[in-house]
Formats: C-alpha cells, sequence, structure tokens
C-alpha cells in the first residue's frame, strides 16, 4: 500500500489558536518520508514562538473505540518531535499531547475515507443490501460449479431421453 | 494520483485560506470543528475534526487523499477480538451483558463462560467463547440457504428470518457457538420490535442464533455489550486493519503486540477454522481458578 | 389380447390373485399401519404445534432419530435398484423373481428417507427458500440434488421393466374397478407387445441399469457426507462414503431378504423364491456385510489405537460408556451374529453338534436365560446391585453373556441348519435393527462429545433421550414404508410375470408362452 502523491509534500499545517496557552503551543505537521512513509511532526513553541526543547510528546492515534498510543518523542533543539508513521496506516486522525502542565494537543486530521458498507466476502455483491452471497464461500479455491452441473446435467439428459423412448413405446414406433 | 507541484501550491494555498479564514468558523470546545480542506485534486471540501481537546491545541487540517485499498483486500474493518484468559475471574457478567443487549432466549448463551483445565497437571482456567467468526467458517459452508454468511468485516452473520432450522451449522460449528429456539422464545424483556439483523432482538422459534459481535453497537463506536461489561477488562475488541483493540477499561493497544507478546493462541486452530478471536493464555493470574471439581463434573 | 387364465401357470394364477382384496391378515395389517402413521401424524402435528422443543434434540445434541431414520432408509433404498441392476448387467438369471421387489423397496424407502430431513426441519414453512437462496456449498443441497435424481431414476427403473405387466393386468382387470383400469392403460402406455416395443424397452432398461449405479453409490455418499463434511470427531473420516454405501447395501441386501420372506409367506410364491434365492441372497448379505465389517473396524480401530484427545470421548463412550451396549449390540448382534447364522450352519460339522447333550436347545436355552437374569439383577439401580459384592461382578457381564450366548448359538445350529429360510430371515431382520441402531451410535455419541465439553446446559440438555413424539415419527415412518410397498404390491405383481417367463425353461415355464402373452 502506498500514500498516493507520495513524491511530493504533502503539508498542512496546523496552530495553535488558543491564546490562553501559557506554557506551550503545539502543531503538528506531516512529512512524507522516502519510501511511501509518513512523518508526523510534532513542533512545540512557546507563546513568542520561540522552539522548545526536551518536552516529551506522545502521539496517539484514533481507533475505532479508543485513541491508540503510538509512540513518544522528546523535541529537539529546534522543538520538533518526530513520529514515524508506517506506509498505509490506516489512522483517521493522529493527536499529539505534551506532558507539560498544562498540557497541549493538537489533532491531524487524515480523513480517511469512512470504511464502505460491510460487503459480503469474497467480494461477490449481492443485489440487495444484507443479502448473503450465493456462491460458494471459502478462502480457498473450490472447483467450478460447471463440473457438477455437466454431470448433473447429464444424468437428467438421460432421463429426457428415456421419456422420450417411453413415448415411443406409447405411440408404438 | 500523483501530486503534482501545482496541486501541492494549490494545497498550500487552501491552507493559508483556512488560516485567514479561522476566525470566521464557529467552533466550540468538543464540538467537532468544520475546517476547509484541501484536497489535492484541486477543490476544497469541508472536513469535520473531531473533538478540540481541552488543553487548548487546535487542529486544522489537511486531507491527503486516502490511501489506496489493498490490491483485492477488503476496504473498511475487519473486527477482532482478543480475550485475556489471565484476566477473566469468571463473573460471567460477558454473558448477562450480552443477554441484556440481545434478549437472549432462556437456555442460550451466546458467551459462555466454561471452566477448563488443559491437562492434569494445568490449573483450571475460565474460558469465555462467543463465536469466533472465523474467517474459514464451517458454519456458513454448509448452510443451505445462506441464512448465515460472513462479512467483509469478519462478522458471521445470521438471519433468522432466512433459516429454515435444519441445524447443520450446529452440527458444523466445532465451538458450540450455536443455539436453537427449540420452542417458542419466551423471554420476558423480548421488544415489541421489527426483527433487525444487526440488533437481533427478535428471536423465533425453529430458528438459529448466536453471537454477532454487535454489529450495530459497533456501528455506533460502541464496543460489544460483552467487552464493555467485563469488568476485567479481560475481552479486547478492535480493528484488525488499524491494529488496536480497546477493552471496556478504556486500554486501546496495538492487536499485534499484544498478541505476538503474550503468546496468543486461537482456540481450535488446528481445525483451520481461522478465528476472528484471539487468546491470551491464563498466565500469571489476579484471581483464585475455578475450583476443579466444577470443571470435572461436565466431564462426564 | 386378452390374457385367459388357461394360459396361465399355477404359480401365476396364485401371484395375481394377491393383487385382488385380502383376506383378514391383510385388513387387519392395514389397519395397523394406518393407525401408526396416523398417530405419527398426529405426533407431528404436536410437533408443528410447540416446535422442536417436544423431541429430546437439544443444543449439544441436535441431530437423533430424525437423522438415523433417515440415512437408515437411504441406506435401505440403497439395494433395490443397485442390486438389481449389477444382476441384471450381469445376467444373473436367479435374479428375475427377486428385482422387482428389490426396486419396490427401494421406492418405497426413499420417499420415506426423503421425508425425513422435512420432519427434522425447524421452520418447514420456510422449505421453499431452498430453492429460493439454496447454496449448493452446502451438502444437503447436494442431498436434495441426488435423492431427487435418485428417486426419479430409480422410479423409472421399476416402472419400466413393469410394463409389459401392467398391460397384461390391464386385459386381465378389464372388468374391474374403474380406477384400476384406468390406471394400468395410462401406466401400461399401449404396451402391445410388438417388435419395436420390445426394443425400446430393452434399450431403456440397458441405459438404466448402468445409469443407476453412479446414481445410488453417489447417493448415500452424499447422505454420509452430511455428517463427513463436519469438523466433529467421529464424522471428521475420509471413508465415511465407502463406509456409509458398504453398510447401506448391506442392510439393504436384508432389508430384500425379510421382504422376501414376508411375500413367499403372505402370498404363497414358494414356487417363485425358492430356498435357493435365499441361499444366494444369503451369499450376497455375507459378503457385504464382511465389506461393512470391514470398513467398521477401521473406521473404530484406526483413531482407537491413536485415542487422541478430541476422539477419546466418543470412542470411550462407545467402547465402554453409555453407548457401549448399544454399540456392542450392533456389532455382534447386527453384523458378526447375522453372518455366522448364514454361514456355519452350512458346516456339515453342525450334523454332529446335534448329538452332543450339552448342545440341546434346553440346557442352553436355561443357561441364557439365567445369564440375562442375572444381568438384570446386577444393573445399576435394582436392590441387589447394592450388596457389596455384586459390584465386583459387573465386569464379568460381558463375559457371563458371550458365553451364554456362545452356548445357544452353537445348540440352536442344528435347528438353523434344518431351516434355512427361517434363519436367512432372521439374520436379515437382526441385520436391519442393527443397522437402524448402528445409525444413531454414529450420530448421538458423536454430538454428546464435541470438542469443548458440555457446561452449563440446562437440566436435560447435556444428553439425548428420544420422545415420545420422535418414536411415534420413526414408527409411523417404518408403517408408512411397509404401507406403500404393502399397497404397491396390491397394485402391481410383486414378481415379474413376464421376466420369470422369459428365464431359462429350468426356472420358469418357457419362453414362448410369455412371448404368446406378451402380445
Amino acid at each position: 500500500m502506498r500514500w498516493p502523491g507520495s513524491a511530493a509534500l504533502l503539508a498542512a499545517l496546523a496552530l495553535t489558536a488558543s491564546a490562553a496557552s501559557a506554557a506551550a503551543r503545539l502543531h503538528l505537521v506531516l512529512a512524507p518520508e522516502e519510501g511511501g512513509g509518513l512523518q508526523v511532526v510534532a513542533v512545540v513553541t512557546d507563546a513568542p514562538g520561540s522552539p522548545r526543547e526536551g518536552i516529551p510528546v506522545t502521539f496517539r492515534a484514533r481507533t475505532a473505540f479508543g485513541w491508540l498510543p503510538l509512540g513518544e518523542g522528546v523535541t529537539d533543539a529546534s522543538g520538533r518531535a518526530v513520529l514515524p508513521l508506517p506506509a498505509g496506516a490506516p489512522y483517521p486522525e493522529i493527536e499529539a499531547q505534551t506532558a507539560d502542565d498544562p498540557p497541549a494537543r493538537a489533532v491531524l486530521a487524515l480523513d480517511r475515507r469512512a470504511a464502505a458498507q460491510p460487503a459480503v466476502r469474497p467480494g461477490r455483491r449481492t443485489l440487495h443490501a444484507l443479502s448473503p452471497q450465493p456462491g460458494l464461500i471459502s478462502p480457498y479455491p473450490v472447483p467450478p460449479l460447471a463440473l457438477l452441473g455437466v454431470l448433473v446435467g447429464a444424468i437428467w439428459a438421460t432421463y429426457g431421453y428415456i421419456v422420450f423412448l417411453l413415448t415411443r413405446i406409447a405411440a408404438g414406433r | 494520483m500523483a501530486l503534482t507541484r501545482r496541486s501541492f501550491l494549490k494545497a498550500l494555498a487552501a491552507g493559508a485560506a483556512a488560516l485567514t479564514a479561522g476566525p470566521l468558523t464557529r467552533w466550540r470546545r468538543g464540538r467537532p470543528v468544520p475546517a476547509l480542506v484541501a484536497r489535492p485534486g484541486g477543490g476544497h471540501a469541508l472536513a469535520r475534526l473531531e473533538a478540540v481537546p481541552s488543553g487548548g491545541g487546535v487542529a486544522l487540517a489537511y486531507a491527503a487523499e486516502p490511501p489506496a485499498p489493498e490490491p483485492g483486500g477488503a476496504p473498511g474493518r475487519r473486527w477482532v477480538m482478543v480475550i485475556d484468559l489471565a484476566r477473566c475471574d469468571g463473573c460471567r457478567e460477558c454473558t448477562r451483558a450480552c443477554q441484556a443487549m440481545h434478549v437472549v432466549p432462556a437456555g442460550q448463551e451466546w458467551i459462555r463462560v466454561y471452566e477448563l483445565q488443559d491437562h492434569e497437571a494445568g490449573a483450571p482456567y475460565w474460558f469465555p467463547r462467543p463465536c469466533m467468526q472465523c474467517d474459514n467458517p464451517p458454519c456458513v459452508k454448509v448452510c443451505p440457504v445462506s441464512a448465515t454468511w460472513k462479512r467483509e468485516d469478519g462478522i458471521v452473520m445470521q438471519d433468522t428470518s432466512r433459516c429454515i432450522g435444519c441445524r447443520f451449522c450446529m452440527a458444523a460449528c466445532p465451538y458450540q457457538a450455536r443455539s436453537f429456539n427449540w420452542v417458542d422464545p419466551d423471554v420476558p424483556g423480548m421488544p415489541d420490535e421489527p426483527y433487525s439483523m444487526e440488533w437481533n432482538r427478535v428471536h423465533r422459534r425453529g430458528t438459529t442464533e448466536k453471537c454477532i459481535f454487535c454489529p450495530a453497537l459497533v456501528a455506533e463506536g460502541r464496543l460489544p455489550a460483552c467487552a464493555a461489561a467485563c469488568p476485567m477488562g479481560a475481552i479486547y475488541f478492535g480493528d484488525q486493519q488499524e491494529d488496536a483493540v480497546t477493552n471496556s477499561q478504556g486500554e486501546t493497544v496495538r492487536f499485534s503486540e499484544l498478541v505476538q507478546g503474550q503468546g496468543g493462541y486461537r482456540f481450535l486452530e488446528e481445525l483451520g477454522t481461522e478465528p476472528r478471536v484471539y487468546y491470551l493464555p491464563p498466565r500469571r493470574r489476579l484471581y483464585p481458578a475455578p475450583v476443579p471439581a466444577a470443571a470435572a463434573e461436565d466431564q462426564r | 389380447m386378452r390374457a385367459r387364465d388357461d394360459l396361465l401357470a399355477d404359480r401365476e394364477r396364485r401371484l395375481l390373485r394377491s393383487l385382488h382384496a385380502g383376506g383378514p391378515g391383510y385388513y387387519a395389517l392395514l389397519g395397523v399401519l394406518g393407525a401408526l402413521v396416523a398417530w405419527g401424524v398426529i405426533g407431528y402435528g404436536v410437533q408443528l404445534r410447540y416446535g422442536l422443543g417436544v423431541t429430546g434434540l437439544r443444543d449439544n445434541v441436535m441431530w437423533g432419530v430424525y437423522i438415523t431414520n433417515f440415512i437408515f432408509f437411504i441406506g435401505v433404498s440403497h439395494v433395490g435398484a443397485l442390486m438389481s441392476a449389477i444382476l441384471r448387467i450381469t445376467g444373473a438369471e436367479w435374479r428375475r423373481p427377486i428385482t422387482r421387489m428389490a426396486e419396490a423397496i427401494t421406492f418405497a424407502s426413499l420417499l420415506m428417507g426423503a421425508l425425513m430431513p422435512l420432519v427434522d426441519m425447524g421452520r418447514p414453512d420456510r422449505l421453499l427458500n431452498l430453492v429460493a437462496h439454496g447454496r449448493l456449498q452446502s451438502p444437503i443441497l447436494w442431498d436434495i440434488l441426488s435423492i431427487t435424481t435418485y428417486l426419479t431414476g430409480s422410479t423409472l427403473f421399476l416402472y419400466v421393466p413393469m410394463i409389459p405387466d401392467i398391460a397384461l393386468l390391464r386385459d386381465r382387470f378389464a372388468a374391474g374397478p374403474p380406477w384400476r383400469r384406468r390406471l394400468y392403460t395410462v401406466l401400461a402406455l399401449g404396451w402391445r407387445g410388438t417388435e419395436v416395443q420390445r426394443r425400446h424397452l430393452e434399450a431403456v432398461m440397458g441405459i438404466l441399469a448402468i445409469l443407476i449405479i453412479p446414481i445410488a453409490v453417489s447417493v448415500h455418499t452424499v447422505v454420509s457426507w452430511i455428517l463427513a463434511m463436519t469438523l466433529r470427531a467421529g464424522w471428521n473420516s475420509t471413508i465415511f462414503g465407502p463406509y456409509f454405501v458398504s453398510g447401506a447395501l448391506f442392510s439393504g441386501a436384508a432389508a430384500v431378504v425379510t421382504a422376501m420372506a414376508a411375500f413367499r409367506w403372505a402370498y404363497h410364491l414358494e414356487d417363485y423364491i425358492t430356498e435357493a434365492h435365499f441361499r444366494r441372497m444369503g451369499y450376497l448379505v455375507i459378503a457385504l456385510g464382511l465389506i461393512y465389517g470391514y470398513f467398521t473396524f477401521n473406521e473404530y480401530w484406526v483413531p482407537a489405537f491413536k485415542m487422541a484427545a478430541h476422539e477419546r470421548g466418543y470412542l470411550t463412550a462407545v467402547f465402554s460408556g453409555r453407548f457401549a451396549p448399544l454399540f456392542w449390540f450392533t456389532q455382534v448382534g447386527g453384523l458378526l451374529l447375522p453372518v455366522a447364522l448364514l454361514t456355519v450352519p452350512r458346516l456339515a460339522l453342525v450334523e454332529r453338534l446335534g448329538r452332543v447333550p450339552l448342545l440341546r436347545p434346553a440346557p442352553a436355552l436355561a443357561a441364557t436365560a439365567a445369564a440375562v437374569g442375572l444381568v438384570v439383577v446386577a444393573a445399576p439401580g435394582s436392590p441387589v446391585a447394592a450388596l457389596p459384592d455384586v459390584g465386583a461382578l459387573r465386569p464379568l457381564i460381558p463375559w457371563l453373556l458371550g458365553t451364554a450366548g456362545s452356548w445357544l448359538f452353537l445348540a440352536l445350529l442344528p435347528v438353523c441348519r434344518a431351516r434355512p429360510i427361517a434363519t436367512a430371515t432372521a439374520a436379515s431382520v437382526l441385520v436391519n435393527v442393527g443397522a437402524w441402531w448402528k445409525r444413531y451410535v454414529i450420530i448421538v455419541p458423536t454430538l454428546q462429545h464435541p470438542f469443548l465439553p458440555i457446561q452449563r446446559a440446562p437440566a436435560g440438555w447435556a444428553t439425548y433421550t428420544p420422545t415420545w413424539v420422535e418414536w411415534s415419527i420413526t414408527s409411523a415412518a417404518l408403517a408408512g414404508f411397509v404401507l406403500i410397498y404393502l399397497l404397491f404390491s396390491k397394485l402391481f405383481p410383486i414378481v415379474s410375470l413376464w421376466e420369470t417367463r422369459e428365464a431359462p425353461p429350468e426356472a420358469s415355464g418357457g419362453g414362448e408362452v410369455a412371448h404368446a402373452l406378451a402380445r
């Protein structure tokens, strides 16, 4: 799985809007990596906007039922803590939080496409909404139904021939 | 689609636009925040950001194209459950919650807590058994009318409005996970509502039923009833695509780390049913083991 | 064109007389069978009203007597068409008087067997879902396909060789009740025995006799797959197909012997069905029994040697646990004893056995009665069983019964030798009773020992005991089978007239008459 357009920088900035925050400001930047991965960069600055070093940052991802801790980092001299995100990480949102007091948090929405309506396997679309599939269900190869059809069909065709012969008997010819 | 430099500039411009529009966007704490989002393909869309946390941090965002689905892979979810046997103390809150959620008829337990003992020298342990939602489901294979089938998100669904009651699925299931309504279900709280497959609260005689991972709750972003009710946080539930499972205590952990780090196994793996329920072995338990006599009484 | 009585041989006249209204015995039997069927219908009504909860089936043992019946009837249906086809193809002349009997068994028991899954269904009102939503992956669909195919084929196979006889009946019953005449006229297909008609008939029979063999084999294989396609220990076996086919042939051949004896006695067919027929069918039963025994041995011995964890439960239950009496009855009473009854009395040695004083029937009978009495007395639950020493004797019970039984067997050998037909009949009845219980022992112990131990089952849900509803429906199914068979034998001659005439002169009355009559 690749991020489309991984060659180019997909950038977006998050910036703080909280004037009330006395301690730190936090924003998240997304940067592509060589090889298709992504980097989530948390930038911690103080109120005037100069980078702060040595602030522990926790990254979390939003999952179906809760925030999954992805990792922790400490900001460097430029106020940046980096979380590498593997290619194809399916998270809709990434959150970063400083351990400062009071903590600052920022959320980055990756706008992952909403999960499709669950369909039935193996991919055969059904006629109506939750209709069960009519085909064979197995993760493994299954013999073609045509073989069975030929076999049973041949038997019934023979029955047909027999009935034909019986009509000949009835007709006396 | 490849992102060109031009579309990148567009995105940047959009970001700038969003910045200037910032004061205009009305937002409140704890509410989804509308934000202008740039799409690499051009054009703008309004996306919703989840609640801005209390810390005062802010988010404005950006949207990348969603990751392309794996070739041949299923988009969306793959629900998975992990049951930590070391945490299960056999209280059966999961069973009760399930029965309350689905108004389960008498005599059935869709998640049943067994008392198992693997060998004579081993300690007995509690073993909650929901439907294993197998990826190679024996029940689905034998159902003659597609009353049970495999959903793309991994759930083995059951439609009691189609079931003909042949009970082949019960014979095929190696986990005893299926129950049959032998008589008219006499459940005091059975609601007077139309049958909904995903809620599965209305039962009828002559059909087979089972645990279905509470798809109705899951669609609302809530844990299945049993996982949410477990006081020990022993039942984790989540999306294998996200590699994350959550338990009732709000712990969200990586599914792969949990299973790989703690010797997770699937019950009766040798049968090849490929269950979607994983178990963590009952070691270093925090509660007394079940009384062995109780485990032995049913062994005949 | 009219067949006249003076052209018929004595035995043919006697055979045709069985088509007219029977005596009081016939009506009594009809009444009993009708009552049994009616009672079963009432039982099914109760089941329809209250659901399958009126049966002894519960979540653990979810299949029981109905599926046992299903497999049993399909098994019995097996031999008719198959045996008849093989004997036709190989040109075994002695088959001629019994092929129709065998084919009619197929027809009657297939009807009953196909009914059983319907009775077993939780929602018979949704039967059409099988058509509307049928999935070909399910072995149930394979069953429906193969049983329909087999029923069609075996009905044709029964009907086509009957056409010349029906034509004869059409002519003979010209003055009979109109419905009968109409029936015969329609079914006779205007048969006049012309050369063209005979050629067509032979062609049809040639095709059918070959076609029916793979179909018959496939039917019981597919039936066995209902069990073998699951993962359950005891069913998860690769030899279930041939195992069931051999068991079906064995029980089916025995059913033919039973039918031969019944019709011979009831319709006085001694001229048609002779001791030689019983002897030959006996050989068939012996051979099929040995094949079946070989498969059974494989099926139990291979897992029993290994005693793997999952298999241990049902094997122990079957060998020495709850199901041991049933299992050993099916093995000794349903397989070993019948085969011995059919073989041992033929040994010349038996003549001398009768002269041994100890082997007279009286002492042997007394010993057996004493042994059975002891077993009953020592059974768990009886007052005597509470005595301290009785429990210690219990391991001796199999030896006691075995010794007494062998004694009785030896003592009865001369009697068996003197009465071969009665012996063959007794053996065949034993085979059929044993076959039914064997199916039961294949189904229930496996369900009783699933992978997960049966726990937290509500009272009475852990074990399976069939209820009166199940027994009523089972007896109704058996009665229905006999009833269909009986009514068939009243509508059509149970022994083929034209085929027994075509047989070589020593077996019947010569071919020229047959030709003359068939016209």
